[in-house]
């Protein structure tokens, strides 16, 4: 169920953008639907009985929000603690973030971690900040020197909810680069500016860089902006990357959901 | 949906039901405290205090996770001292390449808080103490290209630390205006310590652990029982964007316990951290804390609740009165530059922010790692 919504999620969205893109339209990222699919997304992953009758989805979402217990699966019990758990939980301790997002079910687990924790706004930037970064791979690779940094999420995760629309490589340059030009400004309304739903904590160098990076497309935007861009924005992620690996992730370790996966792991 | 339905999922979702019932009981018996403040008050320590000693305390892997935090912290107000030593000297980052050097354009673009913030200018001596001197340069190369919080302080690394620490005085001084530039109070004592943190048999003990500073993000709940009375307290991050999933744990809260650092009033919010030249009459975590409070205490369903305002951090404020008055976030105060107060004018400026007379209000104070030392 989770993963059926979550394909939705990153399809609808970015599905949505391949097909007005092809009309060269350029307010496609309409910020009403992607607020409204990541609540979707909250909801769903968060727990199976919230009803989705179609009721006020803000509500049913606050009310899951406000009740993470809920979420936590009830199947778990304190088992005794047999040789194969104990290397499970040796195993969980040295555990990196960049290990558990490379693997698929490490991704969504960890995905869902930060849903009762109310942070997923973290991991959904990273996500949607290497598709762009795939797209820029497959399109506008020979406008960019250097592809900075990468989060190592798994890449067939990463493919696959991008929208086909986009991988198609008969993109022309110009259609491409207005279509990345549109990502960018998804992310900075999404994540970055200060009103944004899904606002990141961020210091105030890495958000002034974006801004004032941003600013700059109304002097200038053409693809010389993008290598610019990408600087910018790589700072974020190593910010963002940084919060979860000392905050949320030292709880991800210590949860029954990750040592199950490091018994899978064994 | 419906019809892929197998049964094991129906054993699961029965499951569920009984543990939302079991949840739902447990809920009407628990006290639900609710842990708010400003970024950088103090909440996390506070829960990770009450973890200590009403919880089961701490066990060796969540202190594995806090010795993590411990490395990280270093390593990050290490770097931190070096790039802004680096970029008031304008001096160029060794080795590294300067990602503020690309062509980001014009400086005088529309930046409104920038041009809001009335710089401070510096003379050229005043400028040049935080020269970090040549010897150093391999030092500050090592250190700015660890990428992150790695796990681990090499051997290495603790020595280019201590070195800088210890040896460099430019690093020294720009520690000194750490209020400005976002660096934590207890880096000092990390670094102080470096060698005994960077040990490999290194376990943080509860000094450490109270004193452990990162950003929280999200939410993080944890039932405590004391006597006989259920808690639940939740703790939550404390920055402009965490603040802004308060709203979703409003229902249903007992207490308000709010966090405001004693200390706040000469220090830069995180989201605004430029550099020394910030000006922190305007803009400082205590008139920050003043306003997300007022925003609390305003909330319809807060209406009734009573709230608990913890002020933290006495034991630094005891020695930041002695340098800096708090006229920098309270302009009206005319009293004189000392802890007691300065302290009761602080305090009954909070209480004076309350409008509903008949909301409970209660104090309390308490110190870094001393416990709730009942100050009146």
């Amino acid at each position: 169920f989770f993963k059926k919504k979550k394909n939705q999620f990153f399809f609808k969205k970015k599905n949505k953008s391949g097909i007005k893109n092809g009309n060269n339209e350029s307010n496609y990222l309409d910020d009403s639907i992607s607020v409204g699919v990541i609540f979707v997304y909250i909801r769903s992953s968060g727990s199976s009985k919230s009803s989705s009758d179609g009721d006020n989805d803000l509500k049913a979402c606050k009310k899951c929000w406000s009740n993470p217990t809920e979420v936590s699966n009830p199947s778990l019990s304190r088992s005794k603690e047999t040789d194969e758990r104990l290397t499970a939980t040796e195993l969980s301790y040295q555990l990196t973030l960049e290990e558990v997002i490379s693997k698929r079910n490490g991704f969504e687990l960890f995905a869902s971690h930060l849903v009762k924790e109310l942070s997923l706004e973290n991991i959904l930037f990273l996500m949607e900040y290497m598709q762009l970064k795939h797209f820029v791979t497959i399109h506008l690779q020979s406008y960019v020197t250097d592809m900075g940094y990468q989060v190592p999420i798994c890449p067939t995760l990463v493919k696959k909810y991008l929208s086909p629309h986009l991988v198609q490589a008969s993109l022309p340059t110009s259609t491409s680069w207005a279509i990345c030009l549109d990502m960018f400004r998804y992310l900075y309304t999404q994540y970055i500016v200060s009103t944004s739903m899904a606002l990141l904590n961020l210091s105030y160098n890495s958000s002034n860089t974006i801004t004032r990076q941003m600013t700059e497309l109304k002097h200038n935007s053409t693809i010389h902006a993008l290598q610019p861009l990408i600087i910018a924005f790589d700072i974020a992620a190593k910010d963002v990357m940084g919060l979860l690996k000392i905050d949320p992730f030292c709880r991800f370790q210590l949860s029954p959901e990750c040592i199950r996966y490091c018994e899978e792991l064994i | 949906m419906g019809g892929c339905m197998s049964d094991s999922q129906d054993t699961t979702d029965r499951n569920v039901e009984r543990e939302i019932e079991k949840d739902k009981k447990q809920d009407t018996r628990a006290h639900k405290l609710l842990l708010l403040g400003a970024g950088g008050s103090g909440k996390s320590t506070f829960f990770k205090q009450l973890k200590a000693i009403h919880g089961e305390g701490h066990n060796d892997r969540e202190k594995e996770g806090f010795k993590r935090q411990i490395h990280g912290q270093v390593v990050e107000s290490i770097q931190l001292l070096i790039r802004q030593c680096k970029t008031v000297t304008k001096d160029p980052l060794p080795g590294i390449k300067d990602e503020d050097d690309e062509p980001f354009g014009n400086d005088d673009l529309d930046d409104a808080r920038l041009s809001n913030s009335l710089k401070v200018e510096m003379t050229e001596t005043e400028i040049a103490q935080f020269k970090i001197a040549k010897e150093f340069d391999q030092s500050c190369q090592y250190l700015l290209e660890i990428h992150g919080s790695r796990s681990a302080l090499t051997e290495q690394l603790v020595t280019h630390v201590k070195s800088l620490w210890n040896e460099c005085p430019a690093i020294q001084a720009m520690f000194e205006h750490r209020n400005k530039i976002g660096i934590p109070d207890s880096s000092a004592f990390f670094f102080n310590d470096i060698e005994r943190i960077g040990r490999s048999d290194y376990t943080p003990d509860h000094k450490d652990i109270v004193l452990a500073r990162y950003r929280t993000t999200g939410m993080t709940e944890k039932e405590f029982h004391i006597k006989d009375a259920v808690f639940k307290v939740l703790d939550v991050g404390g920055q402009r964007n965490e603040r802004k999933k308060w709203i979703h744990f409003f229902d249903g809260v007992t207490a308000v316990l709010f966090v405001v650092s004693l200390t706040c009033y000469d220090e830069v919010p995180f989201e605004d951290v430029t550099d020394l030249a910030a000006d922190v009459t305007l803009m400082n975590s205590m008139l920050e804390s003043i306003k997300v409070f007022e925003d609390t205490l305003d909330f319809e369903c807060f209406q009734k609740t009573g709230f608990i305002l913890f002020f933290n951090k006495a034991d630094l404020m005891q020695e930041k009165i002695k340098r800096v008055p708090i006229t920098n976030a309270f302009p009206n105060y005319k009293g004189p530059q000392e802890f007691k107060p300065s302290v009761d004018y602080i305090s009954k400026y909070f209480l004076s922010l309350n409008r509903v007379p008949e909301r409970e209000m209660l104090l309390r104070f308490f110190f870094e790692y001393v416990l709730f030392v009942n100050y009146w």
